[in-house]
């Protein structure tokens, strides 16, 4: 019956379920999940169960596409922008073994992609869902502790505490120094994490075509934006939100668009700067894009902390 | 060229066997058998079980072997099975009272009804290591048989301070849904049986330091150890279709009650008030430090003010289970980036505004750099 | 086992999913796919049959998503031994005593006022519930223009069966948001959903007033 490996999937894990979960655990995450999208941003809370891998290295992405993959889907599967990093390879592993689904690192070809920390620079379309793996779901947290404070705040659309918080960054640094998990407003009412994908892919999820679902395996929360959503990264008038760029281009494709990792390429800090998003710099490359190659040397500091004579 | 830190299939399939290697050791010594760990660690399949939240000894010492004795791991290996099992229902409340006790000792009597029984027990070893153990000893010589079995009627000994109302009433409510920490997430504030379940779930060494920080005064709540009793307990279960409960399984369980004090209120007069600590098998100290943070937990419910870390109850009860801080801990293992690289851009940024500012000052005839 | 077969239901009960894993991943993409996508009409795989007056589209939606854990309203219409015990066997759905303590609802038509289900809390709007409505049919254009969420500008509906006074009445249970009631409308084997977010409009029709 109900929850027992069925001739009609594909040869999977012997003993387990299609996906892992049990039936029943799905339900409850597929009405999670419906009533996560039907509340833009709203995070809903759900009987997150442990998974054969570790809270923290991705259990509510995880959890959540074993809820909604089936066997026609293709399974992508990034980690930083790369599907080649271990982690990445893992959870496509997991799935594979659990799901028997196609997998893919072409971002065109999935249904369904898994990630952490980065959206993919292509853009994605009606017929994708993206799944986050979300750490911190609470975009108030590191201000307020408490739930049972969050949880009205929220409930109040009392958000006072965030733009103070933000401002006071202004204050202290003369802007709001947040790199990553950026938080957003969507559809002018809940904040929302973004998870800690850099502020560079925030403008990404603004009007997406395709569905967004975060899953927190940990602290057991779902949420999403659904499609052509308005999803804004909070900012001030006078300081309006801005994304990291560089002066340098991929040395791999030559993108001057993409999101650039830093790789230290020897003991006086020379630097390579390639394409975080390794199936787009591939695509490039396969293009017939190149880049320079080159490292780019350490640029000497001479900021306050180096004696004062050596001060251009 | 470049080349990133990149894993892989073959990397991971690596690193998996070079694990099972060193989990085995050296192969000209006897493979543990899970026999052995059972019956020779059997505290360690105890403390497995009651934070793996799942009563299986041969899957908990499965779980000991496979994580090279390493106790977290094995709880959350444990923890990971327990997903995929279906869920029958929910069995009937173990009765205490009912124990088959094999210990079972007050310190606020000198003697109780039943008696006090030391059973098994560290409490009065020296510990003194035993080297005729090293030596493969001989196996122990019996234990004398007490003159007479203990007795039938073992009270509880809080029932005892019930009869005089110097303790608090407890009593369920059986009429309502019971919470259930699986299937639904925290709420707070949580109620009782809520934080009960998440202590019975919780890292014992989480809770023996919260609950030895209330006797140091962090929340200090005047604990007595009212009783500890350890033994076997029936488990019975109502099938729909036959309408009254069958007796399904034996387990052996540690209750701690303790008794603390209690000033009263203007509504209640001074009465002692009660922290409670269950577990599966026998894990003592686990029981009596859960018990202390369940009283200290009540702190709001008896009008007590919150200060100290262990009365906190989102502070305990969001970071006592080791599966969940485990993972979190040790996710920092995982690649961060893209993250760190947005930082390097903001530092780099804010490094840079610093030093035009300062070059500004130096020479203010220049215009500022452009961004 | 004498006992458990004195339970056996004394009616024939159909078949469920045949599949239940693939079918109810089935059911359950289609409908996160239109409750994604206000007013977007899809058409369920016929993976179960029509139960009496429960449509094959309410039918397989229950059958995917609903358990012992949903309390289910029925209106009236639907409360017949057929679809109860067909329901009962195959979910283990309890049934509410009433459409407040319902967190799932089906009604074959606006039978029931959207004011008597849950709309959940600020602090928890999840608990609003999620109504099955079956309707006569369903189409792309018509004279509703939803916005919100999911939709990508405006988008035109068209639902037969509901009455100018039922778009007021969710309107108004929809008021306080995230407060609300959730809809799937099931026509046949089509479906499309109204989550609490999608802003309905009614084209005034000219000459009308």
């Amino acid at each position: 019956m109900d929850g027992t490996p069925n001739a009609a999937t594909p040869e999977t894990l012997a003993g387990y379920n299609f996906a892992y979960l049990d039936e029943q655990t799905k339900r409850m995450i597929r009405r999670a999940t419906l009533k996560a999208v039907a509340i833009p941003g709203y995070q809903v809370p759900f009987g997150s169960r442990e998974m054969p891998l570790p809270y923290g290295w991705g259990t509510g992405g995880i959890q959540v596409t074993a809820s909604i993959i089936g066997v026609e889907d293709t399974l992508k599967v990034i980690d930083q922008g790369a599907d080649d990093t271990t982690n990445a390879v893992n959870i496509r592993r997991f799935f594979a073994k659990t799901a028997g689904v196609a997998t893919t690192e072409k971002t065109a070809e999935a249904s369904i992609i898994q990630t952490r920390h980065r959206i993919p620079e292509e853009p994605l379309r009606a017929d994708q869902i993206i799944v986050y793996q979300v750490p911190q779901p609470e975009p108030l947290r590191f201000i307020e502790p408490r739930e049972a404070e969050t949880r009205k705040m929220h409930a109040l659309s009392e958000y006072g505490i965030m733009h103070v918080g933000l401002y006071e960054e202004i204050a202290h640094f003369g802007r709001i120094t947040q790199g990553y998990n950026y938080p957003v407003q969507v559809d002018d009412r809940y904040i929302m994490a973004p998870s800690p994908i850099p502020k560079f892919d925030n403008p990404k999820m603004d009007h997406m075509p395709a569905l967004q679902l975060f899953g927190a395996g940990r602290e057991k929360r779902i949420y999403a934006v659904p499609p052509h959503t308005k999803v804004k990264s909070l900012d001030f008038e006078d300081h309006p939100f801005t994304i990291e760029s560089w002066e340098q281009t991929c040395a791999l494709c030559g993108s001057e668009e993409s999101y650039l990792d830093e790789v230290i390429t020897d003991d006086r800090g020379s630097r390579l700067f390639v394409c975080s998003d390794s199936d787009y710099c591939r695509t490039r490359r396969d293009a017939g894009h190149e880049g320079s190659g080159l490292p780019v040397p350490a640029e000497p500091d001479t900021t306050a902390s180096e004696p004062a004579g050596e001060s251009s | 060229m470049y080349v990133a830190v990149k894993g892989g299939d073959a990397a991971i399939e690596n690193s998996q066997s070079l694990l099972a290697e060193e989990r085995r050791g050296d192969t000209a010594v006897d493979e543990l058998d899970l026999e052995q760990i059972k019956q020779q660690l059997s505290l360690a399949v105890d403390r497995v079980m009651t934070e793996g939240s799942l009563y299986d000894e041969d899957l908990a010492a499965l779980a000991i072997k496979q994580a090279r004795g390493d106790i977290v791991e094995a709880i959350f290996l444990l923890r990971a099975y327990r997903t995929t099992l279906p869920r029958f229902g929910a069995s009937e409340p173990i009765d205490t009272g009912d124990m088959a006790v094999r210990r079972r000792i007050s310190a606020t009597f000198k003697d109780v009804p039943g008696g006090q029984i030391l059973g098994p027990s560290f409490d009065y070893t020296h510990r003194l290591l035993d080297f005729t153990l090293a030596a493969n000893g001989e196996p122990p010589a019996p234990t004398p048989v007490a003159e007479a079995p203990v007795d039938e009627a073992m009270p509880r000994v809080t029932e005892l301070l019930n009869q005089e109302g110097l303790i608090e009433q407890e009593s369920a409510d059986d009429d309502q849904e019971v919470f259930d920490l699986t299937r639904e997430s925290m709420k707070f504030p949580a109620d009782r049986e809520a934080r009960l379940q998440n202590l019975a779930r919780g890292d014992e060494g989480f809770l023996l330091a919260l609950g030895y920080s209330t006797q140091r005064g962090w929340g200090r709540n005047h604990p007595f150890a009212g009783e500890i009793r350890m033994g076997e307990v029936a488990v019975e279960f109502t099938p729909e279709e036959l309408g009254f409960p069958i007796e399904i399984a034996e387990i052996t369980v540690t209750e701690c009650q303790m008794v603390n004090q209690f000033k009263g209120s203007s509504e209640v007069p001074p009465q002692f008030t009660r922290g409670y600590g269950l577990t599966f098998g026998h894990c003592e100290r686990k029981a009596m430090s859960m018990a202390l943070v369940d009283r200290a937990l009540r702190a709001e419910e008896l009008g007590e003010s919150i200060e100290a870390p262990a009365q906190d109850q989102e502070f305990v009860l969001a970071h006592a289970c080791n599966v969940e801080a485990s993972g979190f801990v040790q996710h920092l293992k995982l690649p961060h980036y893209v993250d760190f690289q947005s930082e390097l851009v903001t530092v780099r940024a804010l490094r840079k505004a610093i030093r035009e500012s300062a070059a500004n000052q130096e020479d203010p005839g220049m215009p500022p750099a452009a961004e | 086992m004498t006992a458990a077969l004195s339970l056996t239901p004394t009616i024939d009960i159909e078949p469920g999913f045949i599949d239940p894993v693939r079918d109810s991943q089935m059911i359950f993409r289609a409908v996160l796919d239109v409750m994604a996508r206000p007013g977007q009409i899809a058409t369920l795989p016929a993976l179960a049959e029509r139960q009496d007056r429960l449509a094959p589209a309410s039918t397989m939606i229950c059958l995917a998503l609903i358990d012992h854990e949903t309390p289910l309203w029925l209106d009236e219409s639907l409360m017949i031994p057929g679809i109860t015990g067909y329901l009962r066997f195959h979910t283990g759905a309890p049934l509410a005593s009433s459409p407040s303590q319902a967190s799932v609802a089906v009604l074959d038509g606006p039978s029931t006022s959207l004011t008597r289900f849950k709309t959940g809390s600020d602090a928890y709007p999840e608990n609003g519930a999620t109504v099955i409505i079956q309707v006569p049919g369903l189409s792309a254009s018509g004279p509703l223009t939803l916005s919100g969420p999911g939709v990508d500008g405006e988008a035109g509906f068209g639902v037969e069966g509901l009455p100018d006074s039922f778009w007021k009445e969710r309107e108004a249970v929809n008021a306080g948001f995230p407060r609300g009631v959730d809809l799937i409308l099931c026509a046949g084997d089509k479906i499309a959903a109204l989550p609490r977010t999608t802003r309905v409009s009614l084209h005034e029709v000219e000459g009308d007033q």
